[in-house]
């Protein structure tokens, strides 16, 4: 049997050239996979037995490949001295090949180990990214916090501190020793010795100052991120909040005072009145005698003063009544400056400096002269040396000032009269305490320490603002900011045209019947007195109830009613709305000891309504008695006002 | 110690004098006759051995049996084992062949007479690309699934 070598011949060289195609394929493969994924260390070593294999290939391939050409060539001699080598060189193949197995596990090993800390690192590097993402977002909240917020260790190391604390005080380093520690806590020097805290502990109220501020603290005792037990502090800012409470407090004391005075004022006015009345008709009655004459204008006199105290007390509390009359104050600085020559010495310039155009307000003129009054002789008395005093008027067309004497802001246009020395002017602490009732730096018996107290009262009752600027050395700007209201200027009565009201001179009885209603039997008596002794007719009532009785029984009609604002059971504008419904045309005067804010609330004090406040003299009350008989009748509609 | 001393004393004494006269040396031994066959085969052992190892870390993988890739792979180390087997066995029957079995036309072999079974065992280890080649397009099959698989080598 015999078989042919020509198979034997094909298959070796057609295997050979595919063998070489093959590995080349493969190594085209492999390097396309390792390109997919270069990071993976597996696919590397793939690649590399994937060329151990090829190079394996190739070199047999291309040993097969020679052999067969050369014997076919009839060069078999040279084939032979080949040989050798091409049989090596496939042994080497065989040994690299083996050498690559050994790895495989190893690598696959290797791989997932470098797989894991891939992961793991991933991991971390996210872990880390979303820890510094929350602290850049913690930082960030805790940076645009107005409150201080820090961490110190039981070292008494700053720990942490927000921007805040590090604006405040700009030598806190984190690490360091905070100044002022104290058991291992963090006290700046100011402040007081605060407790240690104990993990979870939580307690509340103590104040902690830096610099002007003042912080509302809140510990904490908690672990730090490393274990370590720390304590918390976070700081709220209360300067502001102390502040309002202050003003607040000072709104209410001045309340309190208010209230108390208005209720004294009341009582004081009612006992006042018969006093100066009686007083002045005692020295009209018996003025001729000399001595009586005496008794009776001390008597006066004194209770003027009283009267005058009441006054004041009203008007630091702001419970004052004023008459507001539209006013030119201009022409009221003008008028005033002959006074002033009169208390100015003779050392100290006075100089006038008015603003064109400016305003007319609704004013008190009283009122205002007197704060004008108490600023000017406060000037000159800071110039005891003599010195320039200069009064300025200027309106003001968007006002943004703040009020010394109240917290609050005096915005839009307002009216500014302003009063300058060039004294000794005050120091910072004097200034914050210069509208305190019975604060003066005067000496004893030169002042009584209600003057600009008295001002900042009637200012803000015209709705105003009063500030000073001083500067010890340097003099003092007080500065008068009163309010444009067009509507008040507008309505409020021109106080020329008040003045020139026909006022009855002569025989002003004339036997015009009057009925008082008051509830007070002296101030009854003293009215009845006086306007008796004025040739009136007077019928007399002590309440409402009383009053339409004798209306009625006076036939339904009279030419005055004059009452009392408050009493009981009926007031006086109930009355004279009751009394109107049959006497559409009645004249009404309202009288009253209470203060401005009680009658304004009974609304007496409208244009048009006369009225008198307690105490008042016998001459006052027959003005004021004249004035509403000559303003004659009633609104049109017969409506009390 | 005092003996090993001793001992070192003796052999450092001898490799002197053996230094002092030396014969001739051949620090460099000559490769003849069936070392380059030894060689060859053992280099083809080694091989063998390297793919049994293959298989058997292979066969660990979880994915071994039902990845295309791995079974193509592990297709490519069976086929290339037996053919390292064949090649292995075909070298030992080249020098048992006699020169008689072989009609030649100068040096360029027509036919072979097989006279028992190893015979036909020798001429089939000359057509040994038949497992070379499907062995090689195994690999390529493998590298190939795993290169579409999308995912990396499971």
């Amino acid at each position: 049997m015999t078989l042919p070598w020509l198979p034997v011949v094909l298959v070796d060289v057609l295997g050979s050239a595919s063998a070489l195609i093959l590995a080349a394929a493969c190594v085209f493969s492999a390097r396309r996979l390792v390109a997919r994924r270069p990071a993976d260390s597996f696919l590397h070593y793939l690649y590399f037995l994937t060329l151990a294999i090829a190079i394996f290939a190739c070199s047999r391939s291309v040993g097969h490949l020679v052999k067969q050409g050369l014997l076919h060539a009839g060069l078999a001699d040279l084939w032979r001295q080949i040989a050798p080598f091409s049989g090596a060189a496939n042994t080497a193949t065989f040994i690299m090949i083996f050498g690559f197995s050994l790895y495989f596990d190893r690598q696959r090993r290797l791989k997932h180990e470098i797989d894991r800390a891939g992961h793991d690192l991933a991991a971390a590097r996210a872990a880390r990214a979303q820890a510094e993402e929350t602290e850049l977002r913690l930082r960030t909240i805790f940076d645009a916090m107005e409150d201080v917020v820090y961490v110190v260790d039981r070292e008494a190391r700053l720990v942490f501190c927000n921007r805040r604390l590090e604006a405040l005080l700009p030598e806190i380093e984190v690490g360091h020793l905070c100044p002022g520690a104290k058991d291992g806590y963090f006290l700046p020097a100011s402040t007081a010795r605060l407790d240690p805290v104990t993990i979870g502990e939580r307690p509340l109220g103590q104040e902690l100052h830096i610099g002007e501020s003042l912080f509302s603290l809140v510990r904490i005792g908690l672990f730090w991120g490393d274990g370590r037990p720390v304590t918390l502090f976070v700081g709220r800012d209360t300067t502001a909040e102390r502040h309002l409470e202050e003003q607040l407090r000072h709104a209410q004391k001045m309340e309190a005072v208010g209230t108390l005075a208005g209720g004294i004022a009341h009582d004081i006015n009612n006992a006042l009145t018969p006093i100066i009345g009686y007083a002045e008709i005692g020295l009209l009655k018996f003025g001729s005698d000399p001595e009586a004459a005496k008794y009776f204008s001390d008597i006066s006199s004194s209770a003027s003063r009283a009267a005058k105290l009441i006054s004041g007390i009203l008007a630091f509390s702001r419970r004052q009544v004023i008459q507001k009359t539209n006013t030119d104050l201009n022409r009221l600085l003008r008028s005033l400056m002959a006074m002033l020559q009169n208390i100015v010495e003779e050392d100290i310039e006075l100089r006038l400096q008015l603003a064109d155009n400016l305003p007319s307000l609704a004013v008190d003129q009283g009122q205002i002269e007197q704060v004008l009054t108490n600023c000017i002789v406060n000037a000159r008395d800071a110039m005891p040396e003599g010195g320039l005093l200069l009064i300025e008027s200027r309106t003001e067309p968007d006002c943004d000032t703040l009020c010394q004497g109240c917290g609050e802001v005096a915005s839009g246009p307002h009216v500014v009269l302003s009063i300058t020395d060039t004294g000794i002017g005050m120091d910072e602490k004097t200034l914050t305490r210069i509208f305190e009732p019975y604060f003066t730096t005067k000496p004893r018996g030169k002042g009584t320490g209600l003057g600009l107290a008295m001002s900042h009262g009637i200012v803000h009752q015209h709705g105003g603002h009063i500030t000073f600027v001083s500067e010890p050395g340097k003099g003092t700007t007080c500065r008068i900011y009163l309010p444009v209201r067009g509507g008040d200027e507008r309505n409020a009565p021109e106080s020329a045209a008040a003045e020139t009201v026909p006022v009855v001179k002569e025989q002003p009885g004339r036997d015009r019947l009057l009925l008082v209603a008051e509830d007070n039997q002296a101030v009854r008596q003293l009215v009845r007195d006086c306007l008796t002794t004025y040739g009136f007719r007077v019928e007399e009532a002590e309440n409402g109830g009383a009053a339409l009785e004798r209306f009625l029984e006076l036939g339904g009609r009279l030419d005055l009613l004059v009452t009392d604002v408050i009493m009981p059971d009926m007031d006086g504008r109930q009355l004279a709305e009751r009394l109107r419904r049959q006497q559409a045309d009645l004249p009404v005067l309202f009288m009253s000891g209470y203060s401005g804010e009680v009658v304004a609330r009974k609304g007496v004090l409208e244009d048009g309504v006369e009225f008198i406040g307690k105490p008042f003299s016998p001459a006052a009350l027959l003005e004021k008695v004249e004035r509403a008989l000559a303003a004659g009748t009633a609104p049109e509609d017969g409506a009390v006002p | 110690m005092a003996g090993r001393k001793r001992l070192n004393r003796v052999l450092g004494g001898a490799v002197l004098l053996w230094g002092l006269w030396p014969l001739d040396a051949l620090a460099v031994q000559a490769h003849e006759g069936y070392e380059n066959l030894i060689t060859h085969q053992l280099g083809h052992l080694l091989l063998a051995a390297g793919l049994v190892f293959l298989l058997v870390q292979m066969r660990r993988l979880p994915t071994a049996a039902t990845h295309p890739g791995w079974r193509a792979f592990f297709f490519f180390l069976v086929t290339l084992l037996f053919w390292d087997l064949l090649t292995f066995v075909g070298h030992w029957l080249d020098l048992t062949r006699e020169e008689g079995q072989f009609l030649r036309d100068g040096d360029r072999i027509l036919a072979f007479r097989p006279r028992s079974t190893t015979d036909f065992l020798f001429y089939f280890s000359k057509l040994d690309h038949l497992l070379l080649v499907p062995a090689l397009v195994f690999l390529y099959l493998a590298l190939r699934h795993w290169r579409h698989s999308g995912e990396e080598v499971p």
